[in-house]
């Protein structure tokens, strides 16, 4: 079955994409606008199943890192994504069948769109994170022994970034300086592999699931409501059935810059049937862990939302607001996520969280007044 | 001494006379105009020929008025717009892309990028190249009409300086009548949501000068020669130059002075607010005393924008539909949607027919209120409006210290307000913060401050 993604799909794509964000991953409207108009341009984006590719067909990952919001003011051209395919395709004298998505939380689901409809490529459905994380490393294209070498970055047309190395964290390392040192956010292309390699380290069809989040989200009307299709959804998918932790009111709220990056902690004080109950949420760049009466609930790579209970939008670290009602829940990640060679890139010791990952079913016991 | 405040909504002109100790002296209601002042000038004739009120006494004007709106929805008089960017967005979307085609008629389809705009560290991002400019006027000249100016710089609400000299450049190219929206006075950060903002602002400015034009000039001929201001989005008050520049900022204020109106109508600082009018009906919510910001997802006819708004369910309303259940249906869910999850709160109706439709809704949650003088809420919410200093931008700090970011930006808004009025001794933080981005390690810091107080009415009013 070959499905193609025109505008409509596009938008159903952002919708959901701001759900796997877990508070990062950036805002969705700008890339979502410039895939409408790559779309609208160039015509529909064929989504290529992970199952139909070639074992040696080349498939190239791409995203667009740094700052969201330096982004929203720096427009970029589109061209920059084309460009750091292109330029992968030239160094590896390889022909790429597709292009792919490095991440599937927030903007970067639609940057890989971008890319394949400038490309004119088709984009394959799956990506490396299942949801946002802050490095390149941490993804399953790392976890499963793809090398991330070689590596393309770029952010003004006509002039790209060639970073070579064997470590993976390396290639973070190089990437992350070079693209605070040109202006704030790259486009950046890496993991070039091939289709046998991508059935194995990627996290497949996630493209196909935030697309059907999205639908089922498009009349969504509060947090009630998207709670409830979030579960239809991802109870019928790789991700678990998301969980209600807690609803109330953001009592406090701090969010600091420590060694230049973005971290913090927010309480809820529990409201209606959670009145006396505090949760703590939190987050280094995304939600990471929630705390109950300093009882671990919830840790990365687990998914973690803070609706707006008005809207049911999920509500990133720079949008939180003191004071602000709110849904905060939790969704299960991929099993691949959880198996012990992704720990060692994105279980909670790597963001600092001093505990074993158990995963949030075992930790929280079925509650009959969710929802 | 007396405080006029004047309402012109889409069927009806009012107006309120409120005493020093704010009691309602005079109501007057007159059917409104197109134009706007000849629909003042009749209350105007009611309240100072026919009722003998001495217009020295009169020390300041407050008019709220939903004209933009209303030129916006019909499509009426929009200017004809030239969209420059300054910096990036070279090819990242046209302007106003997602906007729907009535409003893109009215840009022009050609706009023109040039080298300039900063870095998120303030520094420039290239040198603007006057001979662009030229060029690209001179291909226009004698072809279409160019009816106002939108320009949009990279990173402008952090460092305006490329905008304000492109906008001098075109000045001298375009004159003086044609009005030239800068981004950084307008949005925040968010180039494509800012220059949206802009291009509406700019849309409106033809329709705004044309309501507007001789208004000053009908106030002195009636002999009041107090400070004349309009009533913003936000509930504050602003000059009348203000409005003519700032169209954009009107949109809303009728609505937000019927919110504002009602508070001082019931003595509440917090309530669900219907605003029944001639031909639609306004729900919104009254926080402590404030409309409610609109926070996520501004819209302006579909258009992404990053002003900001009052959060807002309107429902087209004809008289007809007073006893139909399904209208009554709908009223439901739009007041239960500003009603909070557990302790609802009072509902209050007000405009010409808030009574009779006060009489037919059934809310069993928590009180329905019709206050005294309702149908001139509005009237009275804008002779009421407080001034305000409001800032949103962003700066980079090295050595990074947000304290010290937030105090200078609240000195600057405290400033701002006592500048457009407000009395010194009133004047009061309503919203300080700080943000922070994430994912690069930056010095960079989103600031936002809000400061209110009330008019005074000695002073002379700069803004």
């Amino acid at each position: 079955m070959k499905r193609y993604m025109d505008e409509q799909t596009v938008a159903a794509l952002s919708r959901g994409a701001m759900y796997l964000g877990s508070g990062g991953g950036g805002d969705v409207k700008l890339t979502e606008l410039m895939a409408k108009r790559a779309i609208r341009e160039n015509g529909p984006v064929p989504l290529l199943s992970p199952f139909h590719v070639p074992d040696e067909a080349w498939v190239i990952p791409v995203a667009i890192m740094g700052s969201t919001t330096i982004f929203s003011e720096h427009l970029p051209s589109g061209s920059e994504l084309k460009k750091v395919v292109e330029t992968i395709e030239n160094e590896k004298h390889i022909a790429a069948s597709a292009v792919t998505g490095l991440e599937i939380g927030g903007m970067n689901a639609l940057t890989s769109v971008i890319a394949a409809a400038l490309t004119n490529l088709p984009l394959l459905d799956a990506d490396g994170m299942g949801r946002a994380f802050p490095e390149l490393q941490m993804t399953t294209y790392h976890g499963f022994g793809v090398k991330a070498s070689p590596a393309v970055i770029a952010n003004r047309p006509g002039k790209t970034h060639l970073l070579l190395s064997d470590e993976n964290t390396d290639i973070e390392k190089q990437a992350r300086i070079l693209v605070t040192s040109l202006g704030g956010w790259a486009a950046i292309a890496c993991y070039p592999m091939q289709g046998w390699q991508m059935r194995e380290a990627g996290i497949l069809q996630t493209y196909t699931l935030t697309i059907r989040l999205g639908e089922a989200l498009s009349a969504a009307m509060d947090a009630h409501d998207v709670m409830e299709k979030m579960q239809q959804v991802f109870q019928k998918s790789i991700y678990g059935k998301p969980v209600k932790l807690l609803e109330g009111k953001i009592v406090d709220l701090q969010r600091n810059i420590i060694e230049g990056t973005l971290k913090g902690s927010l309480v809820v004080e529990g409201s209606g049937a959670y009145i006396g109950e505090y949760l703590s949420v939190f987050f280094h760049n995304e939600y990471l862990l929630v705390q109950k009466h300093n009882a671990t609930l919830v840790t990365v790579p687990d998914l973690i939302c803070v609706l707006d209970e008005e809207t049911g939008y999920p509500l990133s670290v720079e949008e939180l607001e003191n004071r602000g009602k709110v849904w905060v829940i939790a969704i299960p990640s991929p099993f691949l996520l959880q198996t012990a060679k992704m720990l060692d890139v994105v279980g909670p010791m790597q963001f600092g969280i001093a505990e074993r990952f158990i995963p949030m079913e075992e930790r929280i016991k079925p509650n009959d007044n969710e929802g | 001494m007396y405080r006029l405040g004047i309402d012109v909504g889409e069927t009806n002109t009012d107006a309120v006379l409120l005493d020093r100790h704010s009691q309602i002296v005079q109501t007057v209601k007159k059917p409104t105009s197109p134009d706007i002042v000849s629909g003042i000038c009749a209350v105007l004739e009611e309240i100072i020929e026919r009722n003998q009120t001495d217009p020295k006494d009169i020390a300041a004007v407050m008019i709220g008025t939903t004209h933009c709106l209303q030129a916006l929805r019909k499509k009426e008089n929009l200017a004809s717009v030239c969209v420059i960017r300054i910096g990036s967005g070279k090819n990242a979307a046209p302007p106003l892309f997602e906007g729907n085609d009535s409003l893109r008629r009215c840009v022009l389809p050609d706009h023109l990028e040039i080298d300039g705009g900063h870095e998120v560290t303030g520094k420039p991002l290239g040198m603007m190249d006057y001979s662009h400019i030229d060029q690209f006027f001179s291909r226009w000249r004698g072809k279409e009409t160019i009816e106002a100016v939108v320009i949009t710089g990279t990173f402008s609400p952090m460092n305006p300086e490329h905008e304000t000299m492109a906008a001098s450049h075109v000045r001298n190219i375009v004159g003086t009548d044609i009005p030239i929206t800068l981004s950084h006075e307008i949005g925040s950060i968010g180039f494509i949501e800012r220059e949206n903002a802009s291009i509406i602002n700019a849309l409106l400015s033809k329709a705004m000068d044309r309501a507007l034009h001789g208004l000053q000039f009908m106030f002195q001929h009636f002999g009041i020669h107090g400070d004349i201001y309009f009533t913003q989005n936000d509930g504050s008050l602003m000059s009348y130059e203000y409005a003519l520049r700032y169209p954009i900022r009107t949109l809303w204020s009728g609505i937000t002075n019927s919110l504002l109106g009602s508070s001082f109508l019931t003595g509440l600082k917090n309530g669900v607010v219907v605003d029944v009018g001639g031909s639609s009906v306004h729900v919104a919510l009254l926080e402590n005393g404030f409309p409610k910001e609109k926070r996520r997802n501004q819209l302006i006819d579909g258009v992404r924008v990053n002003v900001p708004m009052p959060d807002i369910v309107s429902l087209p309303f004809q008289q007809e539909q007073l006893d139909s259940e399904e209208f009554l249906e709908k009223l439901y869910q739009a007041v239960q949607r500003f009603q909070p999850r557990y302790e609802p709160l009072p509902v209050i109706f007000v405009g010409g027919g808030g009574q009779k439709l006060a009489e037919r809704f059934h809310y069993p949650w928590a009180d329905v209120i019709v206050p005294d003088y309702h149908q001139y809420a509005n009237a009275i919410g804008a002779c009421i409006a407080p001034v305000s200093g409001y800032i949103d931008r962003m700066v980079w700090m090295d050595p990074f210290n947000p304290n010290e970011a937030l105090h200078s930006a609240i000195d600057e808004a405290t400033h701002m307000a006592i500048s457009a009025g407000a009395n010194p001794k009133t004047v009061a933080i309503q919203d300080a913060k700080t943000i922070p981005l994430a994912y690069v390690p930056s010095k960079a810091l989103r600031v936002r401050v809000k400061v209110i107080g009330t008019l005074s009415l000695s002073s002379k009013g700069g803004m």
